[in-house]
């Protein structure tokens, strides 16, 4: 596997949609090559705190509107 | 007396509730705004029920109704979305390339480490829409590339090309204010 196709799939890869053959080729090449390795556990932290910093819960007065929405209709 | 299938109905579409708040400010960028769409979402999406299967895909087909109450909204007010922001992005996505060639062996972890939660959502904020809203559907609210093609009316490759390409720019992004808070690299 070329570092250019590593790249292509560990993004799939981080997105939940690798498909399974790919998974050990990636792992594989992630182990052997240091740059790709680097730059994929950046990504995946980036992606984690993407994650942590935008989930949100709705107010509560939010979720009461909704819910009377739901119940008037 | 409420139906079977309505109360089915009702309960499938309330457990979407957090995640249409998130990307409601997302796409208004202003609480108030945000909680307006998402009555005016839940509103429209009672008007279509009828379109809706029970134990489907409530998340994305909400996600749908939500853009395009958004998307009408905006029709009618004289805001634009921001456009694409042009060469730099291009220059962003390119540059990945020759960091990675300059990279040492050392597979430091600590990349973001130093960032507050504040850069992370600025980061995210400054992407041009198209990126944004592809990264933001997957990294956060963890929709499947299909799910995100119907909900933003794209093709999956061009779903993908935008995922892959936004993270690049949000981390190469990240990586030069690290580099400015921290006075150099
Ligand atoms: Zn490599």
């Amino acid at each position: 596997m070329t570092c250019e196709d590593a790249h292509l799939h560990m993004h799939d890869y981080l997105s939940g949609e690798l498909g399974a053959e790919y998974r050990k080729p990636l792992m594989d090449h992630l182990d052997a090559c240091p740059n790709c390795r680097k730059f994929f556990l950046q990504t995946q932290q980036m992606q984690t705190f993407v994650r942590n910093a935008m989930s949100v819960a709705a107010p509560s007065e939010l979720q009461s509107a909704v819910q009377s929405i739901l119940a008037n209709a | 007396m409420k139906s079977t299938r309505r109360k089915r109905f009702e309960k499938e579409v309330l457990s979407h509730l957090d995640r249409l708040y998130g990307y409601a400010i997302h796409l208004t960028r202003n609480g108030e705004d945000a909680s307006d769409l998402v009555q005016d979402t839940y509103l429209n999406a009672l008007r279509s029920e009828k379109q809706y299967s029970l134990g489907t895909n409530a998340g994305a087909w909400l996600f749908t109704i939500m853009r395009n109450t958004f998307l009408n909204k905006l029709r009618k007010s004289s805001r634009k979305p921001v456009g694409m922001a042009g060469e730099w992005i291009e220059q962003m996505a390119r540059e990945d390339v020759a960091e990675l060639k300059k990279m040492g062996p050392d597979p430091g972890m600590k990349f973001l480490d130093d960032l507050l939660q504040e850069d992370i959502v600025n980061a995210i904020e400054s992407l041009p829409d198209e990126f944004r809203e592809a990264v933001v559907l997957c990294d956060v609210q963890g929709f499947s590339y299909a799910d995100i093609a119907e909900i933003l009316e794209i093709p999956i490759g061009t779903v993908r090309s935008r995922i892959h390409r936004g993270r690049l720019i949000l981390r190469n992004l990240l990586a030069e204010w690290k580099n400015i808070a921290m006075g150099g690299s």
